[in-house]
């Protein structure tokens, strides 16, 4: 069931990542940054799949990819900020993910892997809510449900909020004394699948945006 | 799997669902805040490109007036005294009853004249001082001068003065209709109509010339009528049709 789950992820990786190489000049710098982040999402989780099957542990995969995804989310709301203490914001941001990231190669097997990731989710609500909140205060002309950042962000936004809730909960007795882990791990491989189908529709509406344009 | 755990994947999914709910709830509130925001930007945005258009035609118009007002003050004290001068020289010639130089005295009245109503068309000071209906009056009877054409001013209701700005607008675009009327129209007559209505003021510009397809031929000329209309709250409106003539009807608000 679990090697299942985790090729129909991997395929859905592997067809969003497709997608956005066969227009890749049709994206913009930000989307190409979001296009590396699923490739580079597809290349880890495989790896990690691969671990997972010999040597049982996928903990440095996971460090290392967590560094990535949270640079490149600092690289990609940087770009779509337009409000220029947002983008200071993000510079500090960064910074922290880099202290975290330091931190947990010193103190690998101190820190639990649960306090990392909440840390990880709260940075990238809090960027999500700063872009909502950045479109709120200078609104564009252009319908924002056609914006292929706002589907990118109400991905992030919803994707690790699932993760909060799930982690949050994850370190109580709650899963101890039942055994509701699966349907905790259900939700949250759903959510992810939902999260990259979203990241595809906004690829899908970048593609759209720029389709008459020359390359 | 035993009872507990059953309840408790019960309670599981009604709030996983009672988080997708509120997300959603957020998100659509989000797209309805954020559409609200951008009309009220577009609207700001809109008053704001008004507002500047307004300010950039009222200078225009202020540095237009300036302008015919020191033609019209040149024309007076320079032009105007060099032909006095020449007038007053022509009657202290020995022969003054000469046919000649009475021809040329006259010649010289009628251009003192006319420069004089030149300088005064011209003048924004004098127009206010004169009022639109007398200013409107005074170009008619110029262009009747001409005896090129018939003029006709038309008063309906109780005439009352407007804010001598607007007059002062109102003037110009009459001057630009009479212009258009003469230069393009092929017409005898003209006519002006000027009716005073309690809460309206209408202006009213006809000729029975050749006319044009209005929606086609907007010259820089009816666009400045249009432009001046706008600048002081008035509705400009223009009806021609080839063959038929045209009429240009400015309607204007007062304020009790």
């Amino acid at each position: 069931m679990w090697l299942l789950q985790r090729i129909i992820y991997l395929i859905l990786l592997l067809s969003v990542s497709i997608y956005g190489l066969q227009f890749l000049k049709k994206l913009s710098v930000t989307f190409k940054y979001l296009l590396v982040l699923v490739v580079a999402t597809f290349i880890f989780e495989t790896l990690a799949v691969v671990l997972a099957l010999t040597i049982r542990n996928t903990l440095i995969v996971y460090e290392v990819f967590s560094f990535i995804q949270a640079s490149l989310f600092c690289v990609i709301y940087y770009n779509i900020f337009t409000i220029k203490i947002y983008k200071q914001i993000v510079w500090l941001l960064f910074l922290l993910t880099i202290l975290i990231f330091l931190y947990d190669l010193i103190f690998l097997n101190l820190i639990e892997s649960d306090i990392n990731i909440i840390t990880r989710s709260i940075l990238f609500i809090a960027l999500s809510l700063m872009l909502f909140r950045n479109w709120l205060l200078v609104p564009d002309k252009s319908e924002i449900t056609k914006e292929p950042a706002f589907w990118m962000n109400t991905g992030v936004l919803f994707f690790f909020t699932v993760n909060i809730l799930f982690w949050s909960i994850y370190s109580t007795d709650f899963f101890s004394k039942f055994h509701l882990n699966i349907v905790f791990r259900y939700l949250l491989y759903l959510s992810n699948l939902i999260f990259y189908f979203l990241i595809f529709v906004a690829l899908k509406y970048q593609v759209k945006i720029n389709y008459n344009e020359p390359t | 799997m035993n009872q507990p755990d059953g309840n408790y994947i019960f309670i599981l999914i009604i709030v996983a669902s009672i988080v997708l709910l509120l997300f959603v709830f957020f998100i659509v509130n989000f797209i309805l805040l954020y559409q609200k925001r951008q009309q009220k930007n577009f609207e700001e945005k809109l008053t704001m490109q008004n507002q500047f258009q307004q300010a950039l035609l009222q200078t225009q118009i202020e540095i237009q007036e300036q302008t015919l007002k020191t033609i019209s003050q040149e024309i007076h004290d320079n032009i105007g005294q060099v032909l006095s001068l020449a007038k007053l020289n022509l009657n202290t010639l020995p022969n003054t009853n000469e046919p000649k130089i009475q021809e040329t005295k006259n010649l010289v009245s009628k251009a003192i004249n006319d420069l004089r109503n030149l300088s005064h068309s011209l003048h924004g000071d004098i127009i206010a001082e004169l009022g639109l209906q007398e200013s409107i009056a005074n170009e008619l009877k110029i262009i009747e001068g001409t005896r090129a054409f018939e003029t006709e001013l038309q008063i309906s209701g109780t005439p009352f003065k407007l804010d001598p700005q607007k007059e002062m607008v109102l003037f110009r675009i009459v001057q630009e209709a009479l212009n258009n009327c003469i230069k393009y129209s092929g017409t005898k007559k003209i006519t002006i109509q000027m009716q005073y209505l309690p809460q309206l003021f209408i202006l009213q510009v006809q000729d029975e010339g050749k006319g044009f397809d209005a929606t086609k031929n907007i010259g820089i000329g009816l666009k400045s009528m249009l432009s001046r209309a706008q600048l002081i709250g008035g509705i400009f409106n223009l009806q021609s049709t080839e063959g038929k003539g045209t009429l240009i009807t400015i309607e204007l608000p007062v304020n009790n």
